[in-house]
């Protein structure tokens, strides 16, 4: 049996305020025979679409997602997980997907366990997500006037969707206990989004680390580091510089840090 | 017989790829250094400047060691307890029961970058183990003209009572 759930508006910023039908929202269509659909009506002000994808992949979700957007109107099917067909403004496929990323505000409509006859996308989630944000980033820098670049660059969402599937990655790596992800440059932690202060001054004390390392490094050194180990308190680190970002594993005992690293490198080369 | 005593440190030369390794005492002076002519300003001075700061990052290191393109520093905190009166061992005995404080001293070594870390931390292991087993003030004894580090390693130490 399917399940439906109203989720509106689609927006940025605020906190998940969940609703039931009672409460005075909309409530989810009822099926075709006139029979009340089960599900929920909620009110995600804080939710936006990518965010939302990554939420159904993560889950394994089965399903189809309603979007709508002022007049316009679009449709993800997911099966375990991945985004299998997609469609809006008479586009199907990715282009469709890019078109819905563009919408900064709407309502979203869940329906579980449906699927999709059609089969327009086939590679993995955050691939699609990457590539679909990325091209979404180039049209709008495209619109975007050149005085700007004056300006300190701030991370796209391409950028910080690359560095959250990559997080979710080397958490999945064996041995890896948790990972971090940020910028070294300003030590800013970019995965996980939200967590203790302490998480986030931990990583700038390792970005600032690595940028000592790099700066002062000897002429014999042949370079700037490409990894380093630490042992803080009982637990062992891993520090990984990968272009702009620092990834910060912890290790299990006995976990290869050289290892660990080698397939850092492989996942980000791949998008994974 | 020369009557020359061995430096302790010279076992870990014998490690493919190491260069050579320095041990600080917690008010950064040199007590130890192999071979003598090493030379590690390079390699400690950036440290040095680092550990000016105060920060709970350096107060809890242990140990840490740097891969560069061709050449790999390893840094360890090497800690121990000892009775000041006498300086005995702590074989057998809890820290608590005989009144000791902890101090701590900092060996850095320098490999090139064929060097294993593991291999290296391994070796260490058992030669920290003998060396406190022993004494380590015994061990790496003070060579006193050695070189000032500025006490930039006593922040990262906890320091003793007076």
């Amino acid at each position: 049996m399917s399940q439906k759930g109203a989720l509106g508006p689609l927006g940025r910023g605020g906190t998940q305020v969940p609703t039931t039908p009672e409460e005075g929202k909309s409530p989810p269509e009822a099926s075709s025979q006139g029979v009340p659909t089960r599900g929920f009506v909620g009110l995600f002000s804080g939710l936006d679409l990518p965010n939302l994808i990554q939420m159904l992949a993560i889950n394994n979700f089965t399903g189809r997602v309603e979007v709508r957007h002022k007049e316009k109107s679009g449709e993800l099917f997911f099966n375990n997980g991945n985004v299998v067909h997609a469609s809006a403004e008479r586009e199907e496929g990715v282009g469709a997907l890019e078109r819905m990323l563009a919408w900064t505000e709407g309502e979203l409509l869940l329906d579980a366990g449906s699927s999709s006859s059609k089969t327009t996308i086939e590679i993995p989630w955050h691939a699609l997500l990457i590539q679909a944000m990325a091209r979404l980033e180039d049209k709008k820098a495209a619109l975007e006037p050149r005085e700007q670049e004056t300006f300190p660059r701030s991370r796209s969402s391409a950028e910080i969707l690359r560095a959250r599937a990559l997080h979710s990655s080397v958490l999945k790596l064996q041995g890896v206990k948790s990972c971090l992800i940020g910028e070294e440059a300003t030590g800013d932690l970019v995965c996980p989004a939200s967590g203790p202060a302490t998480i986030r001054e931990l990583f700038s004390e390792l970005a600032g680390l690595c940028r000592m390392f790099e700066e002062t490094r000897p002429e014999a050194s042949g370079g700037p580091p490409g990894r380093i180990s630490l042992i803080l308190g009982a637990r062992g680190w891993g520090l990984v510089r990968l272009e702009q970002y620092l990834i910060a594993v912890e290790l299990e005992k006995g976990t290869s840090l050289e290892e660990v690293e080698k397939k850092i490198r492989g996942m980000w080369e791949k998008g994974e | 017989m020369s009557g020359t005593k061995a430096s302790p440190l010279e076992p870990l030369l014998s490690i493919h790829g190491i260069r050579g390794a320095v041990v600080f005492d917690e008010d950064g002076r040199i007590i130890s250094l192999y071979p003598e002519t090493a030379t590690i300003s390079p390699w400690v001075d950036s440290l040095r400047r680092w550990f000016q700061r105060d920060s709970s990052l350096l107060r809890q290191l242990r140990e840490l060691v740097v891969f560069y393109p061709r050449a790999m520093i390893f840094w360890r905190k090497l800690e121990k307890l000892e009775k000041p009166a006498h300086g005995l061992g702590t074989e057998g005995r809890g820290a608590a029961e005989l009144g000791e404080e902890r101090s701590s001293k900092v060996l850095v070594v320098i490999g090139d970058a064929t060097s294993s870390a593991s291999l290296l931390r391994l070796n260490l292991d058992v030669m920290e183990h003998s060396w406190k087993s022993q004494g380590i003030d015994r061990v790496l004894s003070q060579l006193g003209s050695g070189v000032s580090g500025g006490g930039f390693l006593g922040k990262i130490f906890r320091r003793r009572k007076p």
